[in-house]
Formats: C-alpha cells, sequence, structure tokens
C-alpha cells in the first residue's frame, strides 16, 4: 500500500458509512423521480409570463437591489477597522475577543437577525438591511482578517524599518496587497446579500423577495416566473460587474 | 561629531531562536564609524542576516546591547526606537515594497517615521517633501518610471525603488540585508556601484550582507566575515585572504 496509510482506509469507510447514515436520515431516493410529470405540469403553469406585473415588480427588484447593496457595502465599511482587530497580527491584545465576538455574531442565522430588527424598526427593507448590515459586517472581518493574517510580512517589516507608527504601517503594508481580494470578497457577499434579501422577503422584509413569496402563496404562476427572472438577472449582472471591477483592480 | 568617535556600537551582542540549540549571533563586539563601507561576509546560515537585523532592532537581542547615537536600543520603549530606527535606512534581498503602489508612493513611504498618521494616511506632502522624493528617485535613475507600479519593474529596478525609499529617509546608516543576491552579476555590480556612490556622497556608515565575495573586496573598506555567529575576520579588504575565504566557506 505505497499510497495509502491504514488509517486512511478508516477514514474512507467512515465517510462512506456518513453519506449512508444522511441518504436515510434526506429520504433520498431516485425513485421518487418518476413523478417528474408533477414539475412539468408545475413549471407549464408559469407561462406565458404575466408581463403585466413587469414594470412594480422592476420597482421591488430595485428596492431588493439596493437592501443588497447597502446591507453589504455597510457591512464591508464597518469590517475594514474590525478586521484589523481579529487578524492576529495587528489586533493586539483585541484578537481573542473580536474573534468571540464576531463568531458569536455569525452564529446567528439572518433570517434571525431579521425577525428581531422587524420588532424594533416594524416589517419593510429597512429592518432586512440592518439584519444584513450586521450579518455581512461580521462575515467580512472574519474574511479580511484571514487576509491580513496571510498578507506578505516582508512590506510590514519594511515599514517598521522606516520607522513608521504601527498603524500606519498596517494601512499601507497590508491593504494594497488585499485590496482585490477584499472586493473578490465584497462583491461575492453582494451576491449571497441578494439571496439573503430574498429570504428576508419571507418574513416581511419587502423587496421582490416577499412578492414572489405572495405570489408563491396564492398560486400566481405566471407572475412568480416574471419574479424569478428578474432574480436570476439581478445576480447575473452583479456577477458580471464584480469580475469586471476585479479586473480593473488587479 | 569627530570622524573616529563610534556611530554605532555592538557590545556583546547575542541572539539565541526559541526552541534553539546554539546561539544565531554569539557574543559579537564591533564599533562602527561614520564614512565605513562594511561588507558582512560569511555562508548561509552565520548569522548575517540575524546580525544586521539586530542592527536596527527588527531582530530584539538576548543578551548585550546596540548603541546608537548615544542611546542603548535595549533601554528604549517602542517610540524611542521607532524614532532611532528613521535615520537607518534598510534594504532588503526581496525589496520589500508596498506591490500595486508606484515608485513615487513607495518612495514617500520612506517619509512615515517622521510624519504624523494623519498626514501620511490622507498622503499629504509639502513641497519640500516633493522634492526630496524625485530628488532621491533621480539620484536611483528612475525618474522616467515615476508613476509606474513597482509590480511592473525588473528586478534592478525594484531593488532601486527599496534604495530610493531608504534615501528618503536621509538616513545616517545604510543597512542592506543581502540586497543584490537575487540579481544577475552585472546588475549586482550596478547595484552595488549606486549604493556606494550615494554613500560617499552622503558619507554614510553603510553595512551589508553579501555573498558574493569579489563585490565585496572591490567596494568595502572593512569586512566583516561570521562563522557560526562569531566574528572571525574584522579587517581591510586586502587582508582577506584565499585561505581565510576556504575557512569561511568551508571550501
Amino acid at each position: 500500500m505505497a499510497w495509502f496509510k491504514w488509517r486512511h482506509l478508516i477514514l474512507f469507510f467512515s465517510v462512506v458509512g456518513l453519506m449512508v447514515w444522511s441518504i436515510g436520515v434526506t429520504e433520498f431516493d431516485v425513485r421518487k423521480f418518476s413523478q417528474f410529470n408533477n414539475m412539468i405540469d408545475f413549471l407549464s403553469n408559469w407561462f406565458p409570463l404575466n408581463i403585466s406585473v413587469l414594470p412594480t415588480m422592476l420597482k421591488a427588484s430595485l428596492v431588493t437591489l439596493g437592501m443588497a447593496f447597502l446591507g453589504s457595502f455597510v457591512g464591508l465599511l464597518l469590517a475594514l477597522p474590525i478586521s484589523l482587530l481579529a487578524a492576529k497580527n495587528t489586533a493586539g491584545p483585541f484578537y481573542g475577543s473580536a474573534r468571540v465576538g464576531l463568531s458569536f455574531v455569525r452564529s446567528i442565522p439572518e433570517i434571525v437577525l431579521g425577525l428581531m430588527f422587524l420588532t424594533i424598526v416594524g416589517p419593510g427593507p429597512f429592518a432586512a438591511t440592518i439584519a444584513i448590515i450586521v450579518h455581512n459586517a461580521s462575515v467580512l472581518s472574519k474574511l479580511i482578517a484571514e487576509l491580513i493574517e496571510a498578507a506578505d510580512k516582508g512590506p510590514q517589516e519594511a515599514m517598521k524599518a522606516v520607522g513608521a507608527r504601527p498603524l500606519t504601517g498596517a494601512l499601507f503594508s497590508v491593504f494594497p496587497q488585499i485590496w482585490p481580494n477584499v472586493l473578490s470578497h465584497y462583491f461575492y457577499r453582494f451576491e449571497v446579500a441578494i439571496r439573503t434579501s430574498l429570504m428576508l422577503g419571507l418574513v416581511g422584509g419587502g423587496g421582490i423577495g416577499q412578492q414572489l413569496f405572495v405570489h408563491f402563496k396564492t398560486f400566481q404562476y405566471s407572475t412568480v416566473a416574471v419574479d424569478v427572472m428578474l432574480i436570476m438577472i439581478i445576480v447575473i449582472v452583479v456577477d458580471f460587474l464584480g469580475s469586471r471591477v476585479r479586473q480593473y483592480v488587479m | 561629531m569627530s570622524c573616529n568617535e563610534a556611530l554605532l556600537t555592538v557590545e556583546n551582542a547575542s541572539v539565541r531562536y526559541q526552541n534553539a540549540e546554539s546561539y544565531a549571533l554569539d557574543h559579537v563586539s564591533l564599533t562602527f564609524q561614520r564614512g565605513e563601507f562594511v561588507c558582512i561576509l560569511g555562508k548561509t546560515g552565520a548569522g548575517k542576516s540575524t546580525f544586521i537585523r539586530t542592527l536596527n532592532g527588527l531582530q530584539s537581542l538576548t543578551e548585550g546591547e546596540i548603541v546608537y547615537n548615544s542611546r542603548s536600543f535595549q533601554t528604549l520603549d517602542r517610540e524611542g526606537l521607532r524614532r532611532q530606527r528613521r535615520s537607518m535606512g534598510m534594504i532588503f534581498q526581496h525589496h520589500q515594497l508596498i506591490p500595486r503602489l508606484t515608485v513615487l508612493q513607495n518612495v514617500y513611504t520612506g517619509l512615515f517615521g517622521s510624519r504624523s498618521t494623519i498626514r501620511n494616511l490622507a498622503g499629504l506632502f509639502n513641497e519640500s517633501e516633493k522634492k526630496l522624493a524625485r530628488d532621491v528617485i533621480e539620484q536611483v535613475e528612475l525618474l522616467p518610471h515615476l508613476n509606474k507600479r513597482v509590480d511592473l519593474l525588473s528586478g534592478g529596478q525594484r531593488q532601486r525603488v527599496g534604495i530610493a525609499r531608504a534615501l528618503a529617509q536621509s538616513p545616517d546608516i545604510f543597512l542592506g540585508d543581502e540586497p543584490v543576491a537575487s540579481l544577475d552579476p552585472g546588475t549586482a555590480n550596478r547595484i552595488f556601484q549606486l549604493i556606494h556612490r550615494l554613500h560617499e556622497e552622503r558619507n554614510l556608515l553603510t553595512i551589508i550582507n553579501v555573498h558574493d565575495v569579489k563585490l565585496a573586496k572591490r567596494y568595502a573598506s572593512r569586512i566583516v566575515a561570521l562563522k557560526e555567529g562569531r566574528v572571525v575576520f574584522d579587517d581591510r579588504p586586502e587582508a582577506l585572504t584565499e585561505e581565510i575565504e576556504d575557512m569561511l566557506y568551508e571550501l
């Protein structure tokens, strides 16, 4: 067994065991696909698209876009300083508490955050946006902190050698290096925030997510189709925009 | 300061890394004067890099002390150490430039030690600082590349930016940690020539680690050789015989 060790074999069988167990609890059964006709039936109700709702839905999808953008961008602005307190090489004595705090916030599902803020500010996009801000600030802080920790130590040493103050040194030796990756994380989070704002629509967070939920519950499938199409367009546009910006920044 | 007064004194300096059995730097005592061009020789692992890095406090000592401008590094707090470093320009093997910034921006970072954080972050430089930056870039012959990003330059050009950044500090001391180790012999010679010219013009104390004995003999006014963390040779270049070289590099 030149390529394996015995413990690899044990590991392999453990993973197989885990898969078998998961198949059991998820009622995973390909035979159920014999009911494929149901889906065709369901999807056929989507057409023709209910174009008449397009202006209203367009407005709602812009609300979603606004929620996602503001939520993720303010999250990024908050994450930039916080990440310095959560990276081993720049945090100093704050490292432990910052990491624990971030893990705590990150572990709260966005939908729970949304419900919490809903009780304070009432239903609508504002509560959802705040939830997205809080969640993204914690996620991006952790991601950026990891970039800071992995940044090339050379320029940091050079800044020490010229006698720069620690804050100046950290900002100049680290951020120019990691900036493209920060943007890359940001655009990914922006995309995720769009999906999150759809979910938050289900609990009254407004935007196209809420419309989708309402149309679905009232069996207006031809309108649902319009909603889904608009959502797909938004996601694709944001993805395209992100890759262009990253290209420009590299 | 009279010419014979020591600018930098190393007394019994020792460094022992965590969990290491032996010293990386073993009770080294040396005195350096303004105007000296010192090359440090020794094979890989002899303690050259550790030695250079103790001189500006990038590496702290386990024992002994470094005295610069009549102040001992060992008694300084972080702010004091920072002030000492301001007048010690350092050039590194891998340049340690800030990627994605231009030549001019990288040279500006050499001024960071003597300015307020706010002015540094806002990128506010007065006329004399702007002139200083341009002047040092001109001295390393990079004026045509002033606004070029440093990651688009060649290795030799990047090292010139490193030198310009150190010059922007208006240093009394030039430290070099293998500044030409990654360059071809011709470029290495030209970089040494440049460092030597600047050294003469500004009457600096220059201390440089180098692998190439020929370069050391050509430019140094004094050669210090380390072996297993100890000084085994300290004299004028002419006194470095082939036998000593063989002993140094275990040829």
